[in-house]
């Protein structure tokens, strides 16, 4: 059990200000007294922890939200990937068509512009005789 | 201990179930599907290297869905996309030499030729597979001499329609840079 002075020192500890005179009080009024500032720093205590592992969930959470997850990341590299072949297979394509284009010309021409164009010079060079 | 017998004998016959199914999954390759040499020996690793299975095709495709049914609708039928592309860096022998080999090799796996340009400085062969009247396979191959130099293979495995890549390229709004 505390005396006066002590009681005094105690309540200008937790409350830091400076409090009444003390007065003589029965035992068990004295005990429940003291132990109120002690449970609510627990409490408080436990409201700080609360506080601090919602906020930590929160963050938690939110980071799992906004960072994508290993199939997403899948994903958008087989996208990237995909884009590549497509565009690999695109180049392939138009090689491929030019060259059936020049090899169409090329053979129109020797085979319908040639006889044709023979022929007229054929046909003006026998008038011009 | 006959039921003993019994279980052990079941046990057996499940083991042995799951084995063959496991190694015949593992082992089987898709057919349409070409290996190419690696040229990496001679040309330093693959500029390009994309293996895409079925799986993830399947999702790009399931996603594409409502947003591009082109894309999703060109994907539907591909269970399989390879694609090396390598440097050249000035020497194409090696890579001539893999685009004949592969060509031996697939025209007597009854591919057919769809395309084939012997132009100065450049070659381009493209075969498809068909089976049961299905295309289930396509290789492109391309060796561009121009400039550094470069060599493309590409494999598809699956129905594709080669009508329907520049729509796709298209709507992907995939830049081709400089041929």
């Amino acid at each position: 059990m505390m005396n006066k002075n002590q009681d005094s020192e105690f309540l200008q500890r937790v409350y830091g200000e400076d409090t009444a005179e003390p007065v003589d009080l029965p035992a068990g009024l004295h005990d429940k007294l003291y132990r109120i500032p002690r449970k609510s720093r627990q409490k408080s205590w436990i409201m700080m922890g609360a506080i601090a592992a919602s906020l930590a969930f929160v963050m938690l959470a939110f980071s799992l939200l906004l960072e994508p997850s290993q199939q997403e990341r899948d994903l958008l590299q087989a996208e990237k990937d995909l884009r590549i072949a497509l565009q690999y297979l695109q180049k392939a394509n138009d090689k491929a068509n030019r060259s059936l284009q020049h090899t169409l010309n090329d053979s129109l021409q020797s085979a319908t512009l040639k006889p044709i164009m023979h022929t007229v010079y054929s046909v003006s060079s026998s008038e011009g005789v | 201990m006959k039921l003993f017998v019994a279980k052990a004998r079941i046990g057996i016959y499940l083991f042995f179930c799951f084995s063959v199914l496991f190694s015949t999954q593992s082992l089987a390759s898709p057919a349409g599907e070409i290996n190419f040499a690696d040229l990496s020996g001679s040309y330093g690793e693959a500029k390009v290297e994309i293996n895409l299975e079925k799986g993830l095709i399947g999702m790009i495709g399931a996603f594409s869905k409502q947003e591009d049914p082109e894309v999703a609708q060109l994907l539907e039928n591909i269970e399989m996309i390879k694609v090396r592309v390598y440097e050249l860096k000035g020497n194409a022998k090696k890579a001539l030499e893999v685009v004949d080999e592969v060509t031996g090799n697939i025209r007597k796996a009854n591919w057919e030729p769809l395309v084939s340009v012997n132009e100065k400085g450049s070659r381009v062969r493209m075969f498809s597979r068909v089976s049961d009247g299905k295309m289930d396979g396509l290789v492109v191959m391309v060796v561009d001499e121009q400039g550094a130099g470069e060599a493309v293979f590409i494999n598809i495995v699956g129905e594709i329609d080669p009508s329907q890549v520049s729509k796709v390229t298209k709507s992907l709004n995939i830049d081709m840079g400089p041929n």
